[in-house]
């Protein structure tokens, strides 16, 4: 009797209240907006191949990585890993059997649907041509779908928010009797962290998105120079949004990679309390580093120093993780499989994108490099070698809790080399794009760039082909794959306590929590 | 009965929520300093335009039924429903005259031309940033009367739960986080009122 | 070695006074970027070999002490904090303007540069610079948000509606360098393109003497005495047949529909185009248009003086 199976019935689906249910109809749908996303992403790369572009018309080419950026943030990142496998882990990981609100979680679920609808709706009729950032006065002034656009992105942001507090009152009131704070997984850790961000930031987006569709019905003309309105000011408001909101976009994939690391080496996380240290580190201090995307931008000289100094200290709290990760794998008796050769991947791609990070927030060089290539490779070195790597990695991981099957071990290797080569051979040349000097968002660009775009789209298309590959095999297994009992991966989790799959109210017996979530019994 | 665990859990969430709505309105706030702050001029002339009388009875009407609503969960410790229930009642009367003096003054705005968005004529007042005050007015007054709204409606569904006797001296938990949220919407309404309606340059 | 490494990073000429000190920080932070990698990359394999799990392998108790990782923390911080602080200081170069620095209007409007220099003449497309002199270009946009990047120079600087962004630069070589938009503005975005020309002093001087030599205002005073403006237009205040032109630039005018407008570079080049668009409010609509007699340039200095028309007489 699994939570697959009860209750029967597509009704029991629909207007569920369990958490694992609610978590794998989030995790289908990402799936779905993932594909998307991907498509838009994979039209761009193949009509960059040509520098005068002869694929698709500039205009299209606008709405095309528009439609790309707005789908990738906020129908896949933002609810990937914690709409998807917070929902479904979470609970167990306390040994709760649901989460505080089950009826705000369906709806949260219903809701971001909807928003993701309206969204499609927007792209379908006429499209939107602003860009994901919306800047003003461009995005008021366009006659494109933008003001549908931001409604569906608004309700989407509800949806965050009701998981955030949900998310936020689970972990506070729901963990069972004896897990004190320190001794929580780091996985809820991250999921508590970012749902930190997810209350207190997306507020701030849901405001700049109903003032651009406001604006762009009504002209109101409130970034609008001739009514003296401050562009500027508009690029304030979604930045301090939209910088935290790269955090809601990592510290799950980061709690992830210290629960894969911790089971794989059978050894409890090494610094425990600076990990969590620098989670809630990151959460905080995140929220004030938004400057760092407007050092160009009229910004005064003393706005961009405090602006670069304290995005220097985020990312020493992004080393103290990584450092502490490769000391839990030290001495440690690793199981190689895939999710730990995920991990592998995310450590050097996140290292080198978290230090591109560093680069870009050295101010006399982002003056060369904003709105270049380089950060379009910088942020997806880290928002996909880093975060969807990540959730790759979750999605092998916890593929035997959630289905009690197992894929091949050979395929998800291939898998994992394919995206792995294909993110590489896709976003290293875009470093040496922008310091050549091509800016981002061009339908069509200066023939000298142009062998550097064509290596960029032969990556595209392999990482492409490793996604689909990896989406095959492990869609296969759910029907052909090995049984693979409770915890094959013999982690001490409290997750992997109950069967696989498991049981609508998660776990047999009322759960102790007799021994710790890393009690692999090293004395180290 | 709602259990102690619910109890706990009811009051983080309504605690996060006052959070987030207050992030909500400071970006809002912030909009408003930075404009007023570079048109002082235009941003004066408009509160002389807001009709002060309204919005000192608004201030004065919204934090009467604090008051009313913080004695409403006070009785309710001594289980004096009776009480309880005509507090509720107050509240939501003096909501109702809230909303109707806000719909009044934007009323006579509307039919003297001062409507938000693109540039308008304030009779000999020729500033620029006239127009920002104005829509930022409308902006911030109507979110704030959407959060009246649903406090209303909070607290109208409290007043059931009470006259059903589903809620009692016993298990008050509903009303004081209701209550709780209800403060935070006047306290908003507190920053409000001197920004558009006191605040001469 | 300097042209090695920008080589190796596909970096453009250093063509600015600038570039190259701006470049020795990048070779140090991105050397350092894939150092990094490089050693987490190795350390991370070394480990899954090392210490993976297999038949007879017994882990012995060992872990990381403790002291190690502040020891690489703090160090990394401090790595961090002088980046910042060698970066922080050649930002506030780019936007201190050395003393005899020319000035230069950088007009941004969708998809075209627009340059207007102090000798009262214009380009489009082209800035002519001369090597080895400072420039400051005082940035603006007609319409949405654009940004003026010269990759040769390593400088950029977003050019908004609104108000007027600056950035200096002083060329080291004469030749051709790419001007390119680097903020999304619309369909037109990647083909709003130009050029830095960057000449030997003496070439400029003989450039810039063949355009003329008098203040771009000075030039819109002369144009308005000759197209018989100032017949109608007064320039101390006193009203007469058509609104006067002092404290005009950038005040907000009621017009005859009800509105009201501010009178920007927009709304006073219209009105000479196309009069009848918009009416003053108590004003006869009989002033004639000036499409196809004033040049874009020759507007242009006219708003200059206008603009210059601020404060009493």
């Amino acid at each position: 009797m699994s939570f697959w199976t009860e209750p029967r019935g597509v009704k029991s689906w629909l207007l569920t209240r369990d958490h694992k249910r609610i978590g794998v109809m989030y995790l289908v749908a990402v799936l779905v907006f993932l594909l998307l996303g991907g498509t838009f992403a994979l039209i761009l790369r193949l009509s960059l191949v040509e520098p005068d572009n002869a694929l698709v018309s500039p205009h299209t080419y606008d709405k095309l990585f528009t439609h790309h950026g707005i789908v990738m943030v906020w129908l896949f990142m933002i609810p990937s890993i914690p709409s998807a496998f917070g929902n479904i882990m979470l609970p167990l990981m306390i040994g709760a059997r649901d989460v505080a609100f089950p009826r705000i979680n369906l709806a949260s679920f219903w809701i971001f649907i909807a928003g993701a609808i309206v969204v499609l709706v927007a792209l379908v009729a006429g499209g939107v041509d602003t860009g994901w950032t919306f800047y003003t006065p461009y995005s008021t002034s366009t006659p494109t779908a933008t003001t549908c656009a931001a409604i569906g992105v608004f309700v989407t942001g509800v949806s965050s928010i009701l998981t955030g507090i949900n998310f936020i009152a689970t972990v506070h009131t729901m963990r069972v009797e004896g897990l004190r704070w320190r001794d929580l997984p780091l996985f809820v850790w991250a999921i508590y962290a970012t749902s930190i961000i997810l209350v207190l930031a997306t507020p701030v987006l849901g405001l700049a998105l109903l003032l651009v569709a406001a604006d762009h019905a009504w002209a109101l003309g409130l970034f609008d120079p001739n009514t003296g309105g401050d562009p500027v000011l508009f690029e304030h408001i979604f930045w301090f949004y939209s910088h935290p909101a790269v955090y809601i976009m990592i510290l799950p994939g980061m709690g992830v990679v210290s629960e894969v690391v911790s089971t794989a080496s059978h050894r409890k996380p090494a610094w425990y309390g600076a990990i969590v240290f620098a989670t809630i580190g990151i959460a905080l201090v995140g929220f004030l580093t938004w400057g760092h995307h407007m050092f160009v931008a009229g910004m005064s000289t003393f706005d961009v120093g405090v602006f670069g100094i304290l995005s220097m200290l985020v990312a020493i709290f992004s080393a103290i993780k990584v450092f502490a990760w490769t000391s839990t794998m030290y001495g440690g008796s690793i199981t190689i499989a895939t999710p730990i050769l995920y991990v592998f991947t995310f450590i050097f791609l996140f290292v080198f994108g978290g230090m591109s990070g560093v680069a870009v927030a050295t101010s006399s060089l982002d003056v060369h490099w904003h709105d270049t290539y380089f950060v379009v490779a910088h942020f997806h070195f880290i928002m996909v070698g880093g975060t969807m790597t990540a959730f790759l990695a979750a999605l092998h991981y916890w593929f035997p809790k959630l289905t009690g099957k197992m894929y091949s071990e050979t395929w998800g290797r291939l898998g994992c080399a394919a995206v792995s080569l294909g993110f590489i051979v896709t976003f290293t040349p875009q470093f040496l794009l922008g310091n050549a000097g091509m800016p981002r968002r061009y339908a069509t660009y200066p023939a000298h760039f142009q062998w550097l775009h064509v290596v960029s789209t032969v990556g595209a298309c392999l990482l492409a082909g490793g996604l689909v590959v990896t989406l095959v095999y492990l869609i296969a297994a759910i029907k052909n794959g090995k049984p693979a009992g409770a915890n094959p991966w013999r982690s001490a989790s409290f997750e992997w306590r109950s069967p696989s799959p498991p049981p609508p109210e998660n776990f047999a017996e009322p759960p102790r929590w007799d021994r710790g979530a890393y009690d692999y019994g090293d004395a180290a | 009965m709602t259990s102690l665990a619910q109890v706990r859990r009811f009051r983080v969430a309504v605690w996060t929520v006052i959070a987030s709505e207050a992030l909500l309105f400071s970006g809002l706030f912030g909009l408003y300093w930075s404009y007023r702050d570079e048109y002082p001029r235009a941003f004066d002339a408009g509160v002389r335009i807001d009709i002060a009388w309204m919005g000192g009875v608004n201030t004065f009407v919204l934090l009467t039924s604090s008051f009313a609503i913080a004695w409403a969960v006070h009785a309710m410790r001594h289980a004096r429903t009776r009480v309880v229930a005509r507090c509720l009642v107050a509240v939501l009367l003096l909501g109702g005259v809230f909303l109707a003096l806000k719909i009044a003054e934007w009323t006579v705005h509307i039919s003297e031309g001062v409507v938000p968005g693109g540039a308008y004529y304030t009779g000999p007042w020729n500033g620029r940033g006239s127009s920002l005050f104005f829509t930022l007015y409308y902006f911030m007054t109507g979110l704030h009367a959407l959060h009246v709204i649903a406090g209303m409606v909070l607290i109208a569904w409290v007043a059931l739960r009470v006259r059903a006797r589903t809620l009692t001296g016993d298990d008050p938990h509903a009303l004081e986080l209701v209550a709780l949220y209800w403060h935070f919407v006047d306290a908003i309404w507190v920053f409000l009122w001197p920004m558009f309606y006191l605040m001469r340059a | 070695m300097n042209e090695l490494f920008r080589l190796a990073l596909d970096l453009p000429p250093q063509a600015s006074s600038v570039a190259r000190h701006i470049d020795y920080l990048h070779y140090t932070v991105i050397g350092a970027a894939f150092l990094v990698a490089f050693l987490a990359f190795l350390v991370t394999v070394s480990f899954l070999v090392r210490f993976r799990e297999r038949p007879g392998y017994t882990p012995r108790a060992r872990s990381v002490p403790h002291s190690l990782e502040v020891v690489l923390a703090s160090f990394t911080l401090v790595v961090f904090i002088v980046w910042w602080v060698i970066g922080f200081s050649q930002y506030r170069d780019i936007h201190r303007p050395p003393p005899g620095a020319i000035r230069i209007y950088v007009i941004a409007k969708q998809w075209m540069w627009q340059f207007v220099y102090p000798n009262g003449t214009n380009s489009e497309a082209d800035l002519r610079v001369p090597v080895g002199q400072p420039v400051e270009v005082m940035i603006t946009s007609r319409d949405v948000i654009h940004s003026f990047y010269v990759p040769a120079f390593r400088l950029k600087q977003d050019a908004v509606p609104g108000r007027i962004t600056s950035l200096w630069f002083t060329a080291v070589t004469p030749g051709t360098y790419d001007i390119l938009c680097a903020e999304y503005c619309g369909a037109g975005h990647s083909r709003m393109r130009g050029h830095v020309i960057a000449m030997a002093p003496a070439e400029y001087a003989k450039w810039a003497g063949g355009h003329g030599s008098a203040e771009l205002a000075t030039v819109g005073e002369q144009l308005a005495v000759k197209y018989g403006c100032l017949r109608c237009h007064t320039v101390d205040g006193t009203p007469h047949i058509g609104p006067t032109w002092r404290g005009l630039y950038n005040s907000l005018v009621p017009l005859s529909d009800g509105t009201l407008i501010v009178a920007d570079d927009a709304y006073l080049t219209e009105s000479m185009m196309d009069p009848t668009a918009k009416i003053v409010r108590a004003y006869p609509p009989i002033m004639p248009s000036y499409l196809g007699q004033l040049s874009g340039p020759e507007a242009a200095s006219i708003v200059e003086f206008i603009r210059s028309l601020r404060g009493s007489p």
